[in-house]
Parts: C-alpha cells; structure tokens; sequence
C-alpha cells in the first residue's frame, strides 16, 4: 500500500500506519468495501512489526472504519469515509494548532505570520497545478 | 501464558572479567525481543547461554520450558538459531548443506528449507564458498528456520549485508513475528529494530539498564534541550528520571529524561536563568546512547526486575 | 492478538519428532568422508610416488628385489600409522580451525554423540589401513620372490633369544605377532591424533602434539622400562632374575593403562567440545600472543614504506619490525617445535645417561641425538609460513607491495638460525664420534661424514619451509614433509653409502625448493593467482627432481664399461629360471648349473637369497655324475663372443694388475657402485676365460685364471667365494694332475688383508682387532680349545622341565658322531620337543654344531671349556657389533679350510684312485698341517664312503616360508640324499652354518638322567652303543659360570 512509515519521528508507529490507512480512505485511494492487505502482508511491506499493524487494525475498527470479514480478511467500512475525512481534518487543524503555537512562541509577528501562511497557500495552489 | 525465555539472576565470569552480571529479563510469547548493547557487551554470551552452549556461573535459565544446560539438546531441537560470523562448510553447495542439516530435523525439515531457498532466491546447487556474504546470511536463515522453530534467534544476522539481504531477513523475522513465533534479536542496527522491536532490552557491561517494551519507552522518555542566558548553568530539582545528562555546565545542555512530573518541565521553562527548554521525542539511538553513557559503575541504575506490561493495552483511543 | 497466518501451525505444545539415528549417521558418514577425501587422496598418491621412485632406483643402482620389496614393506609399514594419526587429527582440528564446530554445535544433537559417530566414521577409514596392514603381514611375500616377512619373523624369533635392550626395542615393536602390533599401532596413532585435535585448534600443532604423545607415552616409556627390567633380568645371580616375563608384563600393563587414559580423555573432552566457551580454548591464548605484533608493526609504520622507488633493498627498519614479527610468531610455535622433538631427546639423553648400563654402543645413542637434531629444524622450518597461511596475515601486508621477499627472509630467519645450530651440533657430535672410533689416518673420512649432517638438515630446512608455503592446511603439510623427508633422506643417505659424490645430484633439490620459494613469495603475498601458486611451485619443483634423476642416472650409465648385452640377456632368462620357488628342479637343470657359475662370477649370486642357498648347497655338495656332466658347457661359442668382445675390460684388467693392491685407481675413481659394477663385469669376464680354457683343456692357464679372480677379488675387497668355487670345479675337471692340484692348494693362500669386509666403512682399527684372531686361525688353530663336552638341556619352556644330556666331547673328538633320536621330527619353536633316548628310527640327526641349540630352543646350553681365559676373551667381543664381522671372517676361513681339503682330497683319488680313509693322510703331500675346525679345533666331518642313511643335518640361517627350521630340514635331506648315495666322500665342516650361535655359561645343575644313548658310527654300518653316565668322567664344573 506504499505508506511511509518512520519510526525515528516521535509519533508511534501503530498511529501513523492508522492515520495513513485514513488518509487513503479519506482520499479516495481505498474504497470503502475494499479488502485491506493482511496484519501480514502489511507488515511485511512496511516492514514493521506485525503487533504494530494489528494495534493500528484493532485502533481502526474500534473507530469502525475496519471491519473484518470472515475468512477473507478486513476490508473497509462502508462510511468510512466520512469519518476519515472528518479525522484528517482534525490532524491538520492539530498540525496547525502546534505550528501556531511555535510561532507564538517565537515571538512571530502576527502579520508576519499571515504573509507567510498566505505566501504558502499560494505556492501550494501553484504546485497543485 | 508462560514466557519463552526466563533468565533469572544470571551471572557469568570468566575468570577475573564479568560477562553477565545478575541478569533477569523475561521473553513472552509472539514478541520480537530486541537486545541491544555494543560490543562486549554480553548479548553473545548471553544468546550462547540460552542455547545450552555455555554455562552461567550463577543464576537459572528456562527456554520453553526447559532448562537449556541440562537440556540443550531438546531446546536446541526448537529453536532457530542464526549466530553472529556464521560458520558453514564451504565445501558444500547449498542443497547439500540443506541435506546435512535436515538429518538432525523432523521430516518436513527439506521441503521447508527448498521453500526458503526460493523465497530467498538462492542457488541451490552452487557452493557455499562461491556465495557472497549476503547469500551464506541468507543460507544460514533459511536453515535456522527450515525446521519452524517457536523460537528463532538472531544475534547480529545483518551486520556487513547489503540492503536488499536485511530487508529479506526483516521479512522473514516478521514472518515468524506473524505466526505467532518468537523472535529474540541482538543487533546493532537500530533502526531496523525500531521498525520491528516489542520489547527492548539494554544491556551495558554486563548489566541490565532496561528491558521494556519500546512503546513505553518512547512515549515515556523525552529529550529536553536546556538553553541557559545567565551565568548560572546548574540545573534546579526537578521530579524526573534522568537518563543522561550531556553537556554540564554550559550554555546549552541535554537531557534525556524518563517519566517526567506534569509540572517538571514547566518548573524548567520558569526557572530564572533557563531562557528555554526544547522538548523532542528521542530515536531508539538516542535512547540507546543514553542509556550507555550512563555506565553502571559511575553510580547509574541498572534494572534488575521483569519488564513492565505496556501501559495503555485499552488504548482503542483518540488520535492525536 | 488477531493476527491472520498463511499456513495453520502446530501448536506450541507439541514437541516435534526426533530424527533417525540412521539419518544422522548417514549425514554425518557422508560429511566425514568428503571431508577426508582429500587426505585419502594424498595417501594413496604419496605412497604411490615413493613406491614408484623406489622401484626405478632400484632398477637404477640395480638393487636387488628382496631389498626393493622390503623397502615398500618398511614404507608401507611406516606410512600407515603416519596416515591414520593424520586422520585422527583431521577429525577435529580443522574443525575448529574453520570454525565449523560452531555449526555443529548448533545442531539439537549431544557434543558427546557427534564426536562417537565421528570417531566411529574416521575409525572405519583407519580399518582399511590396518587390512592392508595384516594383509601384508600375512601375504605379503606373494608378491614378492622373497618373504622378507619371514625375515621379519625370523628376527622376532632372534630377538626373542637374545636378551639385549636393544633387541627388546624391537621386540616390544613387534609383538607377540605382527599383526597385533599392525592393530596396536594403527589404533594408538588414532587415537593419540583425535585427542590431540580436540585439545589444539590448529591441525598441525595436533599433529604435531600427538606425534609426540604416541612416541612418549605409547612407545617410550613402556619400551624403556620394560628394557630396564629386562636388562636386570639378564645380570645378577639367577635367583634375583625377574625373567623375560616381567617386560611382557610392564608391557601388558603399560599399554591398558594407556588404552583405558585415551578413551577416558576421548570422553571427556569429546562431551566438552561443541559446548566449550570459546574464550577457554587451549591455545587461544597463542593466537592473542601471534596476533601482537602486527600492532606493533602497524604502529611503527610510517609512509615511507610505501615508497618503493628509491628505497634500498636493505632496509633495517622495515627488517627490525618484519624480523621482530617473525621472531615473535616463531617463537610460540617454537615451543610446539620442541614439544615435538622431545621425546627423541628424551630417549636419547635417557640412553646416553644408562650408556654403561645398557652397553649400547655410541653408534646408537649418536644415531639418537641425529634423529632429534634432525626433527628440530623440520618442525621448526614447516612452522615457517603456516601461521601467516591460516591467519591470512596476508591481508595485511598487501597494502605494501615490496614486502614480498623482505617477509620471506624475516620468516626464514628463525628458523635458519634453529637449522644452523641443530647441523653444528650434529657435525660436531659425529666428529667427537669419529675420534673415538677412528685412527687418525682416516680424518679425512671424519670430515666427509661431517658433511652428511649439514646436507640432512639442510634439507629438512628446504623441505620444510617449501611445504610450509605451498599447501595450506597443517595436516597436509606435516604428511607431505615426511613422505618428501623420507625420499630424500633416503636418498641420501642411500647414495652416500654407495658413493658420496652422488650426493652432488641430489643437491639441487633443496636448493630450488628456496630458490622457488624465493621466487613465488611476492606472488603469495599478493594473493594474485590461487591455482598459479598451487600448480607452479610443485610443477617447479617436479622439473627439477626429474631433471635431477635424469643427470644422475646418465653421469651413473654413461661410464660403466659395456658388456655384451646377448649374454646378458641370456644370463637373464637363467635369472628367471633361477629364481622359482622349486630349487629341485632348478639343481638338475644344466643351463642353471652353467648360469649360477658365470653368475657367481659378477657377484649377482648372493643377490637374491633363494640363489644364496642354492649357492651354499653347490659349495658343499658332492657333485653326482650327472651334476658333474651337467657342469659340461656345450658350446662355448657364446663365452669366446663375450670374452672377445670386451678387450677393454680385459685391458682395464691388466692396468688393474699393475697398480699397488692398497688402492684401486684404475677403476673409477669417482663411484663406488660403479666400481663394484665393473668389478662384477671383469669378474665375469675372467670366470668366462678360466671355464673356456677349461674347455680348451688347458687346466693349468685355467689355475691361473682362478687364482686371478680370486687374487682380483680379494684386491677389491668383493666376495671371493665364488673363485673358490671356481677352483673347486676346476679340481674336479676330468684331466685334472695332483700336481696341478697341490700347486694350486699352495696358491690358494689368504692373508689378512684379504678377506671380504662388505662395507667400505668398516674401520681400520675394527680389522686390526680382528686380525688379532685371525693369525692364530690361519696358522690352524682353533678360536678356543676343544670343549670338554656339551651339555643340552632340554625341554619345553613352559613346564620348566629339564633334562640333561651330556656329550663327551671326546666322541666327537674321535670323529665318531652323536646321533639323537628325536621323537618329533618337526622343528616348529612352539611345539614341545622331546627328547627320546630310546628307539632307533630311521632318521638320524647329525649335531655338528651348536646350531641345534637353535632349532630346540634349549634353555641353556653348556659348553664346558678348561681354558677360562680363551674363553673370557671370546666372549667379550659376543655382545658388540664385531660379532657379525667375526662370524663372518670365521666363516671365510672355514670356507677356505674346506675348499682346499676338498680340492685335496680330489688330487689324492686322482693319485690313488679312491679318496684316503682319514683326512690325516693328507699331510706331508698336501698340507703341512692339517686345517682344522675354526671353531672348535677339530677335524672336519669325514667319510670316504659317504653315508649310507639319510642323514639330516641341521643348521641355521637357511630362511624358509612355512616356518623357521622345516623347510630347511627337508632341504637339507634332499641335499645329503644326493651326496650319500653317489658314494662321494662325506666332508662337512662343522661349524659351517652362517651365523653359529655360542651359548652362555650357565651354571650346571646336577644331571639327572643316568643311561643315554648314543649312535657311533665309525664306518659302514650303524651300530647301537649304550653308554652309561657314569663310564665318563665329566668335568669339574663348580667354576664354569659367568
């Protein structure tokens, strides 16, 4: 499934290979219904430890975005979707949560802070194109 | 259920020099126990131990159940053993090594052992000698697993090989991982064993400074970057474990801190004097260096009871 | 945990099934053979090789059969417990050195039950060693005309009479049989191999290790007891003797203990090793000591070694450093140098201390200290390069490419200084040797011998360190420097005792194994090319041997003088005919009777034992008409081709008659084998003149031709019994004269220069003291006065019973014989032998000499002399090394005392026309005096009318194949059958066998029978006298003991 997993980051593994099952979900790039690759397989290609991969599992069908299907594996929910896209917006509000407070405490002006949040956002339209 | 291996206040000399002073570790079931240490550590002399062929000077040992010095035979029949500097018989090609071995094995040993060699993509009519040093590792693993041990261990399987081979020797140790197996590994790469480590185990000169699982570890441990601006540079109390301290005495200090107090950091940030202190997650190496530099004779704390469960089991939780 | 296999397992609760037995002997059989191949391989191609060379030697310097079979023998003999040590070593050893113990340790099998199924595999492989072995002990003589097993036998059996330490040597080695000690051998050699390759972890400190824990604790120190105890058992009064028994017991006793340490240590240390921590291992601390100074050389290098361009040769530092390294890794090795050579040194010194007490000859306990000062530099030069070869030291120094021939020298430098020492010690040693034994006209050979010393340790130097260099694993390079040693020292050593200045061929040899060392040092450092310094070293050296041998052999051929090679090749086919087993019917044959006479001209007679028999039977028989018609050549035609073809020879020979008798010049100066050659050649060419003059009729140029050969002979110090033989047929050529013959017995004088020594290097001073003897013997004495009787006892050994007889001596003096009824005829030493009195059978036995004493096996045999201080003397010269010469030159005399009474006896039926009735009547016209017995002083058994029964003699030294004394027995039958039927004279010397045994003087005890009989026979007819103990007089024998 080509995630990337860095174990050095501070974020825990099981929570990154979670977030990016989501994110996939919420991007469209696994449809809901869609089989997910086994604890083994998973971790296998990610090379990570397989007790990490099914945390992340058990994490994801607590959250119901998961569900196992007997004999063949664990594919994902139907309306899912929604609620992946509802958690990656709260990743990205967290993100910028934390990226404001730095700034703050960096002493950034606020309107040095909103010329270079705006000088972002247009480079990233940019680079979407 | 029963862990696989207990060591129980294992102590080992030779003669004037200590290998393993009053280690107790316990390996549970279906783990990957990683134990690191650098060189001279004891993790050999340890492994050794544990497959019956060495004995300790003090202290017991239990393998599935068994004790391997009285029993190594019957241990050695279950577990998978990939040593540090292999040795083969050169003069074999790779199938004949697989014969040879397959006669001291249960039946299914050959066709197990033909089934990695394709996995692993090993010619198996050409001599070991001609093998590069990837293909003797891959060799010696497909015959420390051909007979699926419940207990594979692997003592510095990848140091000097090239990516492609670690990568196949991390796939097979998370196969065995998958199958509910365990997996005892001794090496040097971090890194890897961040990836695929349950439990960490850090052994330093022959003493145990922690054996917890690596969840714990990095969510309990925390690098704090001091920066001092006055002329005092000592570092006020404060209600944390300190693992390290680098740097006493200047401007700029680290420490690597274990548990802190909810309040430990701030009473830090207020403390006149400190203009800032960086909070970081450490890399397992960072933990590891830590923990070295701590040297147990200088007065640093090795532990010496079992590991602790992982906290939070009920996570199910948020994510943050 | 919810994770999701592939495959469903078994659970962790089931154990999983143990393997076969029969699947782990099979793996572990299979894995041990492959390994060893290589080792089998090596075996069979060695021996193959010195079979090889030895047999085109011996076709080279015309070696007989015999002794080419016995070389393959003793080759065989000493390459199979070398090989099975081999073995035993390469169990474990390389093992360890390759670090593939750690695989098998491992393995869910106990360390215990590897090593047995181990030990049990390399035992099958040392089993096929041990069949050959007993097959040759046992067979051997199938392949081969000659049994030399019997002689091997044979020696047992004298070895077992003789109770000198040195014979025990031998007897210890081989046993009760051979075959044993085939087992034993082969077994220790083992043994002591895979102990010491689970103590050591290098292959060659092992082989090297148990080398020397065979040759101590199996060999020596048993062997050296035994000796001493043995040798108390010879002195001393009878009641402090311990007897021969006691060595069998110290033996016995040696060797269980030995047996039942090798397989306690087996045990243990097998249980041991798979597990053992590998910090305790034995000599790991050498490997820390050897691994030092490459510190330091890495410390004190600087840049300027890589510098090549301007740098001297000569460069001291880099030689310090270099020097230093060597000295240090030498060193550690060292000690197992020394470890190896001890129990040489041990056995030397040992022997030396005891000199006296052992009274074993200076010769021995040099030959001793040579062996160790030998083995020192061959250890310490195969040392030479092993380390760097299995540390791969080598890595090390490729980073500075010029060191290749600099680390040559430093490695060699060591081990050179050990070589220097060990050859001055040797040198000096045979010269301090040579003043004792030698005068001091004969410094000159003094030096020539210092010179083989330098040369043998020159060469194990060579050996050594070529070996070293060139094969990798320890175990090879000690096997392939003894077989290497071996030939060469063989080699040499055969050369030089054939002619010194062969040895200049030979040189080249050690000297290209530095040369090629020298040569492919930087080739080696450099890794560059594996199977090019494998293949061209050896190819190398192989060069040079074969260029060697080829120089050799043409310097040898090219200046021997021809011959006519149809007569040889006719000769040849008479060899062959020669040389069956069924010497019946090879007596009768004309064509053989014509061919041993000119073979006995060119010396090729005694080559071959077989011959020599039939040699002696022609010497002593009586010819029968048809033996006498068959001597008739019928067409000398060939003879006259042969004689005129080889005019050069025949020149040669009168320039050879010019010249002072004292020093041969006029044959070849340089080499004593081919002199020897040309002596046979022109012996053969004035026998062929003397048999044709005889056949032109011309008797007295044929007197003359013989006494030129025998003269000729004689000067060459050759055997010239074959010219006696040649007067004694001429004596009996129709057409003879008395006076022809008288003259001839006149002529037929010898001197005591003139008798055979055999070996060049017999002293000056040991002749003088034989001639010392000798004038007495010529001049018709007797080496003692006429004993006063001869006691036998008699009986078995093992119930101790003893019985008496007791001859008085003064029947033998009246020529009347003793005959003995036997009970058993057959004279098999293990068998009882009884004594009859009573009976009258058929076969008689004639005791002409003590000889008997050997075919009974009495245990003690008395003789009784009046003369103590004849006697004293006698005897003190028994136990040395002189008593085969003197044997020897008294069975010269005694062959020359007979032929000219024989030749007598032939000119007086020639005057009288029947032969005298007693030898006495010889006198005035023949002889001014009598000859007599050498031994005794009495006349020569004498019948005019022959024997009219078949008469068995017995007489030591004719060898047999089933058995010491039965086939000769029947041989000897058959031999007086002729003469006792023809109505020849009966004449027989009496002590006429070879090697006479004299007995020790042993205390009588009182006899305890009273009537004996014995048979006179005083002329035609036989007739029974009883004679009673009592109606002689025996001597006082209170005094007559030792």
């Amino acid at each position: 499934m080509f995630f990337q997993i860095n174990p050095s980051n501070g974020i825990p593994v099981y929570e990154q290979v979670s977030r990016q099952i989501m994110f996939a979900v919420a991007s469209g790039s696994i449809l809901p219904g869609e089989m997910i690759p086994s604890v083994r397989e998973l971790a296998r290609e990610l090379a990570i430890n397989p007790n990490t991969v099914a945390r992340a599992f058990r994490d994801l069908q607590d959250q119901n975005i998961l569900q196992t299907v007997r004999g063949t594996g664990v594919a994902v929910t139907h309306g899912a979707r929604a609620k992946c896209i509802s958690a990656r917006t709260r990743v990205i509000r967290d993100r910028l949560r934390d990226v404001l407070a730095e700034a703050r405490q960096s002493q950034l002006d606020e309107a040095e802070l909103q010329a270079i949040i705006d000088a972002e956002f247009e480079n990233s339209k940019k680079r979407k194109h | 259920m029963n862990p696989v291996i207990q060591i129980k206040h294992v102590t080992r000399r030779f003669g004037n020099k200590v290998a393993l002073d009053n280690i107790s570790l316990d390996v549970p079931r279906g783990c990957v126990f990683a134990l690191l240490g650098e060189n001279g550590a004891g993790k050999t002399t340890a492994i050794r131990n544990l497959l019956g062929l060495d004995r300790v000077s003090a202290g017991t040992i239990e393998v599935l159940g068994m004790n391997p010095q009285k029993h190594g035979t019957a241990v050695r029949r279950q577990v998978g053993y990939v040593p540090d500097t292999p040795a083969l018989y050169d003069w074999m090609t790779v199938s004949e090594a697989g014969w040879f071995t397959a006669g001291f094995y249960a039946d299914d040993f050959l066709p197990n052992f033909s089934r990695l060699c394709e996995q692993f993509e090993l010619p198996r009519s050409q001599k070991i000698k001609t093998l590069s040093k990837g293909g003797r590792a891959k060799v010696v693993l497909a015959l420390a697993m051909a007979h699926e041990p419940e207990l594979l261990i692997m003592d510095e399987p990848t140091s000097g090989l090239d990516t492609l081979v670690r990568r196949k020797f991390l796939e097979s140790m998370i196969d065995v991982a998958a199958a509910g197996r365990t997996v005892l590994l001794s090496s040097h790469q971090i890194p890897e064993v961040e990836r695929v480590a349950d439990l960490v185990a850090i052994i330093h000169e022959g003493h145990l400074m922690v054996c917890d699982h690596l969840e714990n570890l990095k969510r309990e441990i925390e690098r704090w970057v001091v920066s001092f601006d006055g002329t005092e540079l000592n570092l006020p109390p404060f209600e944390a474990e300190v693992i390290s301290h680098a740097g006493p005495q200047r401007k700029r200090q680290q420490l690597i801190v274990r548990n802190p107090a909810p309040d430990a950091l701030w009473r830090l940030r207020d403390h006149p004097g400190i203009s800032e202190v960086e909070v970081h997650t450490p890399t397992l190496e960072e933990i590891f260096v830590a923990f070295l530099s701590n040297s147990p004779d200088a007065g640093g704390r090795p532990i010496n009871d079992g590991l602790r469960s992982p906290a939070d089991q009920s996570s199910g939780g948020s994510i943050t | 945990m919810s994770a999701s296999s592939v495959r469903p397992k078994a659970g962790p609760s089931l154990l999983p099934a143990h393997p076969t037995l029969t699947s782990v002997w099979c793996r572990m059989g299979w894995k041990e053979l492959r390994q060893n191949t290589p080792l089998l391989g090596i075996f069979f191609a060695g021996l193959l090789t010195s079979l090889a060379i030895s047999t085109l030697a011996g076709q080279l310097f015309q070696v007989a059969p015999s002794d080419i079979a016995d070389f393959w023998f003793g080759t065989i003999y000493v390459f199979i417990p070398v090989f099975s040590l081999a073995i035993g070593v390469f169990i474990f050893a390389p093992e360890k050195e390759n670090r593939t113990s750690q695989f098998l340790g491992i393995l869910p099998m106990r360390s215990g039950q590897i090593v047995f199924i181990k030990l049990v595999i390399g035992l099958l492989t040392v089993a096929i060693f041990i069949f050959l072995g007993v097959l040759l002990q046992r067979f051997g003589q199938i392949f081969v005309g000659e049994s030399s097993t019997a002689t091997i036998a044979n020696e047992t059996a004298a070895f077992e009479r003789s109770l000198t330490p040195s014979s025990l040597f031998g007897q210890w080695q081989w046993q009760a049989t051979p075959v044993v000690s085939c087992i034993t051998l082969t077994m220790e050699c083992y043994c002591w191999g895979a102990i010491c390759s689970l103590v050591c972890k290098r292959a060659i400190f092992a082989a090297v290790l148990a080398g020397t824990c065979f040759a101590l604790a199996s060999w020596g120190f048993p062997t050296a007891i035994g000796a001493a105890l043995a040798q108390r058992s010879t002195d001393g009064p009878p009641s402090r003797r311990l007897f021969s028994d006691s060595f069998y017991t110290i033996f016995l006793i040696s060797k269980i203990a030995t047996y039942a340490a090798m397989g306690l240590g087996l045990a243990h240390l097998g249980s041991r090793w798979l597990g053992h921590s590998p910090n305790n291992e034995f000599p790991d601390w050498l490997g820390r000591v050897a691994a030092k100074p490459r510190e330091r050389i890495e410390s004190s290098g600087d840049t300027s070694w890589g510098v090549s361009a301007d740098r001297p040769f000569i460069n001291s530092r880099i030689y310090s450093s270099l020097i230093w390294q060597s000295v240090r890794q030498f060193g550690t090795t060292f000690f197992f140098t020394l470890l190896g050579a001890a129990p040489f040194l041990f056995g030397s010194v040992l022997i030396a201390a005891t000199v006296s007490e052992f009274q074993i000859d200076h010769l021995f306990v040099y030959s001793c200290l040579a062996v160790v000062l030998v083995v020192i530099p061959l250890i310490a030069s195969m040392f030479v390069f092993i380390v760097d070869h299995q540390d791969r030291n080598y890595r090390f120094f490729q980073q500075h490419r010029e060191f290749g021939r600099k680390l040559w020298l430093a490695r060699l430098l060591p081990a050179a200084l050990v070589t220097l020492v060990c050859g001055l010690l040797l040198s000096m040693g045979l010269v301090v040797l040579g003043w004792q034994l030698l005068t001091a006209s004969e410094t000159a050979l003094v030096f020539r011998f210092a010179l083989f010393p330098a040369i043998v340790v020159f060469c194990a130097f060579a050996i050594g360190q070529f070996n070293s260099m060139f094969l990798r694993s320890g175990v090879f390079v000690v096997v392939s420097v003894i077989v290497m040693s071996g030939i060469l020292f063989a080699g040499i050593c055969g050369l030089c005792f054939l002619d010194p200045t062969l040895v200049a061929f030979l040189l080249p040899v050690p000297l290209a194994m530095l040369a090629i060392t020298w040569w492919r040092a930087p080739h080696l450092l450099a890794e560059s090319n594996p199977m090019a310094n494998l293949v061209l070293p050896w190819l190398s050296l192989g060069i040079v041997v074969v260029v060697s041998v080829t120089a050799l052999s043409w310097f040898r051929v090219a200046s021997v003088p021809q011959t006519d090679f149809s007569l040889e090749k006719h000769l040849s086919s008479y060899v062959a005919l020669d040389e069956s087993r069924n010497q019946r019917d090879a007596q009768v044959n004309p064509i053989f009777e014509r061919a041993i006479l000119l073979r006995d001209a060119a010396n090729e007679m005694v080559a071959t034992e077989a011959v020599g028999e039939a040699y002696n039977l022609r010497l002593f028989t009586w010819p029968t008409p048809d033996y006498a018609r068959s001597f008739d050549i019928e067409n000398p035609a060939p003879l006259r081709q042969f004689v005129s073809r080889n005019q050069d020879s025949l020149k040669l020979l009168a320039l050879a008659n010019e010249q002072p008798a004292t020093s041969p010049p006029v044959l070849d100066p340089r080499s004593r084998s081919r002199r020897v050659e040309q002596i046979a050649r022109i012996s053969l060419l004035i026998s062929a003149q003397a048999t044709l003059a005889q056949w032109d009729g011309d008797l007295e140029r044929a007197l003359g031709y013989w006494l030129q050969l025998k003269r000729f002979t004689e000067q060459y110090d050759v055997e010239s019994t074959n010219a006696l033989l040649g007067l004694l047929r001429w004596s009996e050529f129709p057409g003879q004269s008395p006076e022809f013959i008288k003259q001839a017995i006149k002529a037929a004088t010898i001197t005591p220069d003139q008798w055979c020594t055999q070996t060049e290097y017999l002293t000056q001073s040991r002749r003088l003291d034989l001639a010392n003897w000798y004038e007495g013997l010529i001049s018709g004495q007797s080496v003692l006065d006429p004993p006063l009787g001869i006691q036998f006892n008699y009986g078995a050994r093992e119930n101790k019973k003893q019985s008496f007889l007791l001859i008085p001596w003064e029947l033998e003096r009246s020529k009347r014989w003793t005959f003995l009824t036997l009970e058993e005829l057959s004279f098999q030493r293990s068998q009882r032998r009884g004594l009859i009195l009573e009976g009258s059978m058929p076969d008689h036995v004639l005791n002409l000499d003590s000889s008997l004493y050997d075919t009974y096996q009495a245990a003690a045999v008395s003789v009784h002399y009046p003369n103590h201080r004849d006697y004293d003397e006698f005897f003190s010269i028994r136990d040395n090394e002189r008593w085969g010469d003197f044997i020897y030159m008294l069975r010269q005399i005694q062959t020359y005392h007979y032929v000219r009474v024989r030749m007598a006896l032939n000119g007086w039926k020639l005057e009288y026309g029947q032969y005298p009735d007693q030898l006495a009547a010889l006198v005035p016209d023949y002889f001014e005096s009598l000859p007599l017995d050498v031994l005794y002083g009495i006349e020569f058994a004498y019948s005019p009318t022959g024997l009219d029964n078949k008469v068995c003699v017995s007489g030591s030294g004719w060898k047999s194949r089933r058995g010491p004394d039965q086939q000769e027995w029947e041989v000897i039958k058959l031999v007086y059958e002729s003469m006792i039927d023809s109505g020849h004279p009966f004449l027989l010397p009496w002590s006429m066998a070879r090697k006479p045994t004299l007995a020790s003087c042993n205390v009588m005890d009182e006899p305890n029978i009273e009537t004996f009989k014995c048979y006179d026979y005083s002329g035609p007819g036989l007739s029974t006298v009883g004679h009673n103990l009592q109606d002689y007089e025996l001597p006082s024998i209170d005094s007559n003991d030792d």
